[in-house]
């Protein structure tokens, strides 16, 4: 885990950040070939965005569940990092509800939260908005391994 | 570190390789009768570690149990509904991601199935999901 990916990579695509957001660093291959992602600070909480297109729907043009399962793993991840300075983490598990559907061009974006935090374990959840519209839910647990040093 | 597969057997075809995610993400090949699917995983699927990325698992498991349920279906369409994932180990670059499914119940509007995704025989996720049929209402 010592030696994870710590050199931020260039998205696959060369898309623009929306009004507001700026690119968020990615450290994983699979998320800068889906990527860019997006990120802002607000009320003390990184929040996140992905701009749904050509790459992230299925064959009804709507965004595919895989996709969004990304995307989700991915800014819970992110969560965890800014909640642990970066420890080693993994996802254990990861519950996801499809609510509602998004299409290409639509802004996906997530508030994750840190529901608990032990010490080897972080229950997590986020809600994945367009506009006011809930489109998607999930919760999860991570693994996390604590610092020698912390 | 084993970075090549063995060729994808005969008779194998791409799931809706031809069109948006599945296609960037892809191929994933499906067995002619529809028991069994598989994904090599390519640089691209990894995460910063050096492992099959948990989205592209999660994705994969949606993809597998979407496509079983669409062939017990016939004309229906369905759409996932909920998708419950557990990371149970990791896979590394160059292993083939063996994916099955099996439908555990099927009603009117509903149905409840389960995953197993392998490497050589070693379980690295188990899902289960629930399907909404459309024009069931």
């Amino acid at each position: 885990m010592s030696d994870y990916n710590s050199t931020p990579l260039k998205p696959a695509r060369d898309i623009a950040a929306p009004a507001g957001w700026r690119h968020a660093e990615q450290f994983d291959p699979f998320e800068a070939f889906l990527g860019p992602f997006f990120d802002r600070e607000r009320d003390g909480v990184r929040e996140f965005a992905l701009l749904i297109d050509d790459r992230h729907t299925n064959a009804q043009g709507v965004a595919h569940g895989g996709a969004l399962l990304t995307f989700a793993d991915s800014c819970l991840g992110y969560a965890i990092w800014d909640a642990t300075d970066r420890a080693p983490c993994v996802t254990v598990s990861q519950q996801s509800n499809f609510l509602s559907s998004a299409v290409a061009g639509d802004l996906v974006t997530c508030r994750p939260e840190v529901v608990r935090k032990t010490r080897e374990i972080i229950f997590m959840r986020a809600d994945f908005l367009v506009g006011d519209k809930i489109v998607f839910t999930a919760t999860a647990i991570w693994k996390i391994w604590p610092r020698v040093n912390a | 570190m084993t970075t090549t597969t063995a060729p994808v057997p005969a008779g194998y075809t791409a799931v809706f390789g031809d069109v948006g995610f599945n296609k960037h993400v892809g191929p994933i090949w499906r067995a002619p009768d529809g028991s069994e699917f598989l994904l090599d995983i390519r640089d691209v699927h990894l995460n910063g570690g050096g492992a099959i990325h948990g989205g592209m698992m999660m994705a994969l498991a949606d993809i597998v149990m979407g496509r079983t349920v669409r062939e017990a279906l016939e004309d229906a369409r369905a759409l996932t509904i909920s998708l419950n994932c557990d990371f149970i180990g990791p896979a590394k670059l160059g292993e083939r991601v063996r994916g099955t499914a099996t439908i555990t119940r099927k009603t009117r509007s509903i149905v409840f199935i389960g995953c197993e995704l392998t490497v050589e025989g070693r379980t690295i996720m188990t899902a289960t999901g629930i399907w909404k049929i459309l024009g069931s209402e």
